[in-house]
């Protein structure tokens, strides 16, 4: 990086695949961490004009993240209704040809989306992304001490899962 | 209109079609010794018949039409929350059936009491065959308990490749009618159902007897379309198992009628767009409640006749029907266009980001 | 659970700071001075370490599809496909153009409210020709019409 801003297209380009493996661990699922992703390209093309050159991928985690919580607490304002009988499927989706998967991947990133969402967001932003805890302090606005607890409690609540 | 018996279509027809599908189906636990006697409808023959849970069913159907019988019916569904039950008289004799004093069925007829007469909502026979139950479900029949007294046949339906008991049906012994019909949630609970409380056979009140159906007023059948212009598309299939049967038109609505060989649902089309996400649809239904369907928030709203789901999309507006279980609707609804409107969260992906290419 | 000593005071979320280079040297230094002489606490080092490698060996997870493209399908396949862009902006300019002339010339979509009721009974009137006519028709018997 020569410290000037990119342009919208260099930083979707040379990031969004980072983008797309935040989104997917914070979403849980692709179809969501489809559209997160979409969503925060757009904040990015609107934060590129007041952009000041450091950490890129700090910003963009702090852009995503944002969009996840904004989606989270909408959800929560707006209860979905449970049905009586739970979907069915009757056939396993059947992966594509150029997906990768291990077992163990799965049950952790399965477990990882069981976590409630302030705590896998600490546990993503630090252990996915690797921001230190006052970047992790500053992306989701929280006080230091909230993202320490938050992380702990996060992997504590990760390594009875898996256990 | 007397009442002539349905011509060998649909059902019974389908019974000929696949005969080999039905024999094939699980039988487990029903008695072997059951004499002839006492099995419903005319021309199965003498001899001990095994007696496969899809020819039950074909038989029950029958048996509401040709049979005698006066009795109480519990209407029983729940919506969001909340349980409703409502009670219906039921009647029958010289196949006509009677509910109350509102809706009759009679053949291929379908009338009901509105404010001012009786008015068709059918009138025709059906001859397209919609696919045997046995594509999609696992049949069993067994012994039941008793329904309204009765002694029953239990048939218990779950979906080819799943453990879970999702239906029961409950044939009465002695005269073939389906005495309850029930969805099962995923505790095993049943939340919507239809059963009688109380049924005598056999002869029925005089004034029942004579009266024959009544004299429509005025007809609100469809009519059948064979094609359809754009932007409506005629869709072969849909959700899980579920085959075109039939499609029709009647005001600017197009219905498109499908069957997965044990359950209808109906999706309607009409062009246009919902007004204000809280404004009441026509009639007196409330408000309905918030779903998610595939990403997408729509309404959903129960009734005693099933759920529904409404959305619009691009200028058309979707109204699916149908009183199978949940994930079934959900299914159909998540085959059907979802344009998010402007200001949603995939507008970005139409507008902004169609400019860029992304390896 | 992990059998500690309940009186005294644990390391607790210093445990994740210890691990993640978060503290301060001096506080470094008492935390692994208490590591040495508690039990309880270092088999908790173990789990939540156990926890953080877990998420930290997961590898990145691609898109299975372009990030980019139009809801109703866009660009068919495999993801990454390239396109040149030029070509792809002249396309898209020209689809949005005549996009915008036809919905000038349409006439604007009617606000319309489904009648439930009677699209319902409708449905449940077909669904009794072929299936069975008990348990189809005596529902819309039932006086109540669509709840909440």
């Amino acid at each position: 990086m020569t410290g000037e801003v990119p342009t919208w297209e260099e930083v979707a380009r040379t990031h969004g695949r980072f983008l797309y493996n935040v989104a997917y661990r914070l979403a849980g699922n692709d179809d969501d961490a489809y559209d997160l992703v979409q969503e925060a390209l757009l904040r990015v093309r609107k934060g590129l004009e007041t952009y000041q050159p450091g950490s890129m991928e700090g910003w963009l985690s702090r852009i995503v993240t944002n969009v996840f919580l904004d989606e989270v607490r909408r959800k929560r304002r707006r209860p979905v209704e449970v049905m009586p009988d739970d979907p069915e499927r009757l056939l396993p989706s059947t992966p594509g040809a150029d997906e990768r998967t291990d077992g163990f991947s799965d049950d952790v990133q399965s477990a990882l989306h069981h976590l409630p969402e302030e705590f896998r967001t600490a546990v993503v932003l630090c252990d996915v992304v690797g921001l230190s805890y006052e970047e992790i302090a500053d992306a989701i606005a929280v006080p230091v001490g909230t993202v320490r607890s938050r992380i702990h409690r996060g992997r504590r609540l990760l390594r009875t899962a898996l256990q | 209109m007397t009442g002539s018996r349905r011509p060998l279509t649909g059902p019974a027809a389908q019974r000929l079609a696949f005969g080999c599908l039905a024999a094939c189906s699980v039988v487990s636990g029903l008695a072997p010794a059951r004499p002839a006697a006492a099995l419903p409808g005319p021309g199965l023959g003498a001899g001990p018949v095994e007696t496969s849970a899809v020819e039950l069913l074909d038989r029950a159907r029958e048996a509401a039409e040709t049979q005698s019988f006066d009795g109480m019916v519990a209407v029983v569904w729940r919506d969001g929350r909340d349980q409703h039950s409502e009670q219906v008289p039921v009647s029958s004799a010289g196949g006509v059936l009677r509910f109350g004093d509102e809706v009759v069925g009679a053949g291929a007829r379908r009338m009901v009491h509105g404010t001012d007469g009786w008015f068709s909502l059918w009138g025709h026979d059906v001859t397209t065959l919609g696919p045997p139950p046995t594509a999609k479900y696992r049949l069993a029949v067994e012994p039941g308990p008793e329904v309204a007294a009765r002694p029953t046949d239990v048939v218990d339906v779950q979906l080819v490749g799943a453990d879970r008991i999702r239906e029961r049906l409950y044939v009465d012994r002695q005269s073939g009618l389906v005495l309850r019909r029930e969805l099962l949630d995923s505790r095993g609970d049943p939340y919507r159902s239809v059963a009688f409380t109380a049924i005598t056979s056999g002869t029925v009140g005089a004034e029942a007897a004579t009266a024959g159906a009544p004299g429509v007023i005025r007809s609100q059948e469809p009519v059948p379309a064979r094609h359809l212009k754009a932007p409506f598309k005629l869709r072969s299939r849909i959700g899980t198992g579920y085959r075109l049967v039939g499609a029709y038109k009647a005001g600017g609505v197009v219905q498109q009628f499908f069957s997965d060989g044990l359950h209808g649902l109906s999706v309607f089309e009409q062009r246009g767009h919902l007004g204000a996400a809280e404004t009441t649809l026509a009639g007196q239904s409330g408000t309905g409640r918030e779903v998610e369907i595939s990403g997408h928030t729509m309404r959903a709203y129960s009734a005693s006749v099933g759920d529904a789901v409404v959305w619009d999309s691009d200028g058309m507006v979707y109204t699916a029907v149908t009183d199978a279980p949940w994930s079934d609707l959900a299914g159909a609804v998540r085959d059907l266009p979802h344009a998010d409107p402007p200001g949603r969260l995939r507008r970005v992906a139409q507008t902004v980001v169609s400019l860029f290419r992304w390896r | 659970m992990i059998p500690r000593d309940p009186g005294a005071d644990h390391l607790d979320d210093v445990l994740s700071a210890y691990l993640d280079d978060e503290l301060a040297p001096a506080a470094r230094h008492e935390a692994e001075a208490h590591l040495a002489a508690c039990a309880g606490c270092r088999a908790e080092l173990d789990e939540v370490s156990a926890a953080r490698r877990a998420i930290r060996i997961l590898p990145v997870h691609a898109a299975r599809r372009p990030l980019v493209g139009t809801e109703s399908g866009g660009l068919p396949g495999t993801p990454g496909v390239p396109r040149p862009p030029s070509r792809r902006r002249a396309v898209w300019a020209l689809a949005a153009a005549v996009a915008a002339a036809i919905a000038f010339l349409l006439p604007r979509d009617p606000e319309v409210a489904p009648s439930l009721p009677s699209l319902a009974d409708s449905h449940a009137a077909r669904a009794s020709i072929t299936g069975d006519p008990l348990t189809q028709l005596a529902p819309i018997a039932v006086p109540v019409r669509f709840g909440p």
